[in-house]
């Protein structure tokens, strides 16, 4: 398999106060995975807010540096590319991000954010060539042109901007989509609606998607692949399908039953639910999930679990799971469907 | 080329603008023009007969010199307005070029120029134009523009900066990155449009103080002496007490000039406001408005009380709304956000309303606590809390009832709290206003109860907001809802900002203390999942009216409304890995809802009645559905797939594309309107 992008044991750092009282947070903890180039996926980074998702999109699109480990951008590391070089993997890799309203300039009619990209990449010879480029892209996200074009960005519906910026990202002729919480802003009526459009690029066009999320629900609609996070580590990874139907980390498991489900038959109410035991204060430097873990064991707290391979599509860093084997180099792509 | 006409869309354009820049022309042309109609060796002193009033010969009359007056002021406008745009575009250049490198690039350069310009503000300039302007042998116009200029460029600088950097980082900034836009280009493509606003206020502002500083300094004898300004013409009336004298046409027509060029500016300056962000909307005056919105709310009471004496036979319901109206009046447009919505709830029940965005479930809330603001207003119906008429009930009355039989749970608890008081004090206030025989030991044990009630640990009350979490703050926001017992709590989307682990905590607690009150609850949401866990009973909304209301396990087993139908479906099932769909296109606009059925645009069942005739609500299958399909339809057929968005299945049908975007939204910013209410 070759890598359009590879995260070999990234961790970010953040530093806050004088030298002499630092406070370091750890964002993102030795993350290990990679898209391949010749297969388009869709891999999505589940988590709650501070798990460290939206720092792991930053690492991926270059936005920000890893303080340990590397991005390597087919064989070369985003931290040593040149100009050049750097042009090319910004419209390789196109981000999509969480609000739709604040990413539109508002002084401008949405075609600016259409019309840029096409100039600054030189995808198109003519103007008639760049307005045809449009209308396709447009369309391809569900999108009559007639309807969108010539408006502020004001004038839209959430459902309608953000699928601008899928289209957007699309005309850059992008190999990977970082799509931070895409949806989180949206009406729950239209998100299936943007979800499709992400499908299509996909399916049709071969695009890779990262897609970043606290929702479990359209995680498991859209993707091939999952990673959980947990204060910046890996807690469980594998095929979409198996970790939410059957989860093995505590974490994930929580985080599954805190999904509000239609079903009467499984309220919340009538459920037995264990409040998490925090334990004031002490701070674990092994598993980050420890304190609020109601399996913790003492070894959880000082030393991180390494990621166990539990079935072929799967890993959990757990002690739980060490019966079975450690994953080989800690990189969770092998076992991606 | 049509680019560029694009930016001049009619919408950018306001009143304020064109009668700025009217007023502008007219007083440019009279200074440009006049020369040709008025012989201008007549401001030579002893020209004409001195101190006539004006007549035919000279319009403006002359001075005690023998000057005319029409004469001398045409040639003193070009001067003043010279010496203020010199102040004026020489001080805000500088301060724009400052307070962009200082706001995009920040660092070192950043710290140079503030401390420089911080520095300088604290130098009095009134008096350093004083020394300057008597020192100066030949003060010309110029050399007073260039100093006052020298003197004011910090103001823009730092209004400028302030906005920079809040300016970059917006996300769209980043977007632009990703459209490989340089750093030279998002400085200049992205960041300098937003600032035209401030830098037309700048400017304005500038103009304006420069022009005022000289003609003061000018009426004090201090301004340029070889030439006419409005200001030496002020200081000529003074010194030959044109006032005493009663010559108002000596210092009244410069007075009248200053104050036009000044109006001029300063709607043009409001005009660019507009001019530069398309989305602000026109609001009419708030007062006309307040007033009419009294004047509805007496009407609505009588007619209120009328329907009290009717309606005495549902004797059992805590709550019961009827008929309920509230509509929104803005520039833009008028129409009903609440559409004759009649509902009761029982003591203890909750009540889960949903809708998407835009369909009236937070002004609902509004007008049940009647807090509706303009430009809304209530404009019919009733709401009865046990036998009390809410919207009878006089501000102060309103105000006693609201926390203690009434609490909002407001949606973002983040922005609900003062963020700088104490928990405690925060609680303390709630409850003293409505308890005032409590003493100070009995208020403290109740901020205790209330807060070890919702799951936090009672120290928490010594804290400030910001040393809390979301989810806490949340529950102290339930804290404060609920210390008082109301008999009915109504909570707007209380955990959308949450994680969904915390989301699920503090929707436990607030069942939890719901049920232990025995209150009612008004649950409202547009997550059907959540809405399904909490709810015993439930509402949709859409277009401000009640489609379908009935019993939560009713309605979500078989929906009979195609709206309720698609809200279901709409919501990803973690049980299959089917496709699940999307609603194709969007609530309509406030102002501009369809006739019929609001939902027939949408509606994959609409057929010709709906398009003609709104539907009134009548019992189906144990629930109240506002639908043309009963009582004919035995049951509501599966969705056609091809008027859906699907997502999960790969191919897109062909209706994925908007249906109904334009007759929906036409292109007056309706939609941002009707979002913003929900």
């Amino acid at each position: 398999m070759t890598e359009l992008l590879k995260v070999s044991n990234a961790s970010k750092m953040f530093y806050d106060g004088p030298i002499w009282r630092r406070q370091t947070t750890v964002a993102v903890d030795n993350i290990s995975f990679s898209i391949a180039d010749d297969r388009p996926s869709i891999t999505g980074v589940v988590g709650e807010s501070g798990s460290g998702k939206t720092t792991l999109a930053l690492l991926l699109l270059g936005y920000a540096q890893p303080s340990k480990g590397q991005v390597v951008y087919r064989g070369q590391d985003l931290a040593d590319m040149s100009k050049q070089e750097r042009f090319e993997f910004r419209r390789v890799v196109q981000p999509i991000f969480q609000d739709p309203f604040a990413a539109f300039n508002p002084f401008y009619l949405v075609d600016h954010v259409l019309q840029v990209p096409i100039k600054r990449f030189n995808l198109a010879s003519t103007e008639a060539e760049a307005e045809e480029l449009i209308v396709e892209a447009l369309q391809l996200v569900g999108l009559r042109p007639a309807e969108t074009l010539g408006r502020f960005p004001h004038q839209l519906s959430g459902g309608q901007r953000q699928r601008i910026m899928v289209a957007r990202a699309l005309l850059c002729r992008p190999q990977l989509i970082i799509a931070d919480e895409p949806v989180s802003m949206v009406d729950a009526s239209l998100r299936a609606t943007i979800l499709a459009s992400l499908q299509t690029l996909n399916r049709d066009l071969g695009i890779s998607i990262v897609y970043i999320t606290h929702d479990l629900t359209t995680a498991h609609q859209v993707c091939d692949n999952i990673i959980v996070m947990y204060g910046g580590q890996v807690v469980e990874a594998g095929a979409v399908g198996r970790v939410i139907r059957d989860p093995q980390h505590p974490y994930t498991q929580l985080l599954v039953s805190s999904i509000p489900l239609m079903d009467r038959s499984q309220r919340w109410e009538n459920q037995e639910t264990t409040e998490p035991t925090e334990q004031n204060g002490r701070v674990s430097v092994g598993c980050k999930f420890a304190p609020r873990c109601p399996h913790a064991e003492d070894r959880c707290w000082t030393s991180p679990p390494p990621l166990y391979q539990t079935e072929s599509t799967r890993a959990v860093a757990c002690v739980l799971q060490d019966n079975s084997p450690v994953l080989e180099g800690h990189d969770v792509t092998s076992v991606f469907l | 080329m049509n680019r560029l006409l694009r930016l001049f869309n009619s919408q950018r354009i306001t009143t304020n603008l064109i009668i700025g820049l009217v007023i502008l022309a007219i007083v440019i042309l009279v200074s440009l023009l006049g020369p040709m109609f008025v012989d201008m060796e007549l401001i030579e002193v002893g020209a004409v007969a001195p101190s006539k009033p004006p007549s035919a010969e000279y319009l403006l009359g002359t001075d005690s010199q023998g000057r005319d007056m029409l004469a001398v002021l045409i040639s003193a406008i070009p001067q003043t307005l010279k010496m203020g745009l010199i102040a004026g575009i020489v001080g805000v250049s500088i301060g724009l070029l400052l307070g962009l490198l200082s706001g995009f690039f920040g660092g070192p350069l950043d710290t140079v120029i503030r401390v420089f310009a911080d520095s300088l503000m604290t130098v009095p300039g009134i008096a350093i134009l004083l020394v300057i302007a008597s020192n100066i042998e030949s003060m010309t116009v110029e050399v007073m523009g260039l100093t006052v200029a020298a003197l004011a460029w910090m103001y823009p600088t730092r209004t400028i900066r302030s906005q920079v950097l809040s300016i970059r980082e917006r996300p769209y900034m980043a977007v632009a990155r990703a459209n490989g836009e340089s750093e030279l280009e998002v400085l200049f493509r992205e960041v300098m449009p937003n600032l035209v606003p401030y830098v037309a206020a700048s400017l304005v502002a500038s103009i304006n103080g420069a022009i005022l500083a000289t003609v003061g300094l000018e009426s004090l004898g201090l301004g340029a002496q070889n030439v006419h300004t409005l200001g030496t013409t002020i200081y000529w009336a003074r010194r030959y007490s044109a006032v005493l004298r009663g010559q108002w046409w000596w210092w009244a027509p410069p007075i009248i000039v200053v104050s036009l060029i000044f109006i001029g500016l300063f709607l043009v300056s409001m005009g660019l406001d507009r001019f530069a962000n398309p989305a602000l909307t026109g609001q009419g005056s708030a007062r006309t408005r307040r007033r009419k919105n009294k004047a509805q709310r007496n009407a609505a009471q009588l007619k209120a009380a009328a329907n009290h004496q009717t309606g005495a036979d549902n004797q059992s319901a805590l709550l019961r709304v009827d008929n309920l109206q509230v509509v929104f009046e803005t520039a833009a447009g008028s129409g009903p956000a609440v559409d004759n919505v009649s509902f009761s709830m029982q003591p203890g029940e909750r009540m889960g309303l949903v809708g998407e965005s835009g369909c009236g479930k937070t002004t609902m809330a509004t007008a049940i606590l009647s807090l509706v603001r303009p430009p809304g207003r209530i404009a019919g119906g009733s709401v009865q809390l046990g036998d009390i008429d809410l919207l009878a009930l006089r501000d102060e009355e309103l105000r006693k009832m609201r926390l203690k039989e009434i609490a909002l749970v407001p949606q973002a608890a983040m922005n609900s709290l003062n963020p700088v008081m104490r928990i405690s004090e925060q609680l303390a206030d709630a409850i003293r206003v409505h308890e005032t025989t409590l003493s100070q030991p009995e208020i403290e044990t109740l901020i205790r109860d209330s807060l070890i009630n919702v799951g936090l640990s009672p120290e928490v009350a010594n804290r400030y907001p910001h040393q809390l979490s979301g989810g806490m703050k949340q529950r102290v926001s339930i804290a404060i809802a609920t210390v008082l017992g109301p008999q009915l709590i109504i909570a707007d989307e209380p955990t959308s900002a949450l994680d969904v682990v915390v989301q699920q905590r503090v929707m436990l607690t607030l069942g939890r203390v719901q049920k232990e009150l025995g209150a009612a609850m008004i649950l409202i949401g547009h997550d059907m999942g959540l809405i399904a866990q909490f709810s015993d009973t439930i509402g949709v909304l859409y277009a401000g009216k009640m489609v379908e209301r009935g019993d939560i396990d009713t309605v979500l087993n078989e929906p009979c409304h195609p709206y309720t139908r698609l809200l279901i479906d709409s919501l990803p099932k973690l049980e299959s890995e089917s496709e699940f769909i999307g609603i194709p296109g969007l609530p309509p606009a406030l102002f501009n809802r369809p006739g019929g059925c609001s939902f027939h645009p949408r509606c994959p069942f609409a057929f010709e009645r709906c398009m003609a005739e709104t539907p009134e609500p009548q019992l189906v299958k144990g629930r109240q559905v506002a639908c043309h399909l009963y009582p004919d339809l035995g049951q509501l057929p599966p969705i056609p797939i091809s008027s859906v968005v699907v997502a999960g299945d790969g191919a897109l049908p062909t209706g994925i594309v908007d249906k109904t975007t334009t007759d929906a939204n036409t292109a007056n910013g309706n939609t941002a309107t009707g979002e913003a209410q929900s």
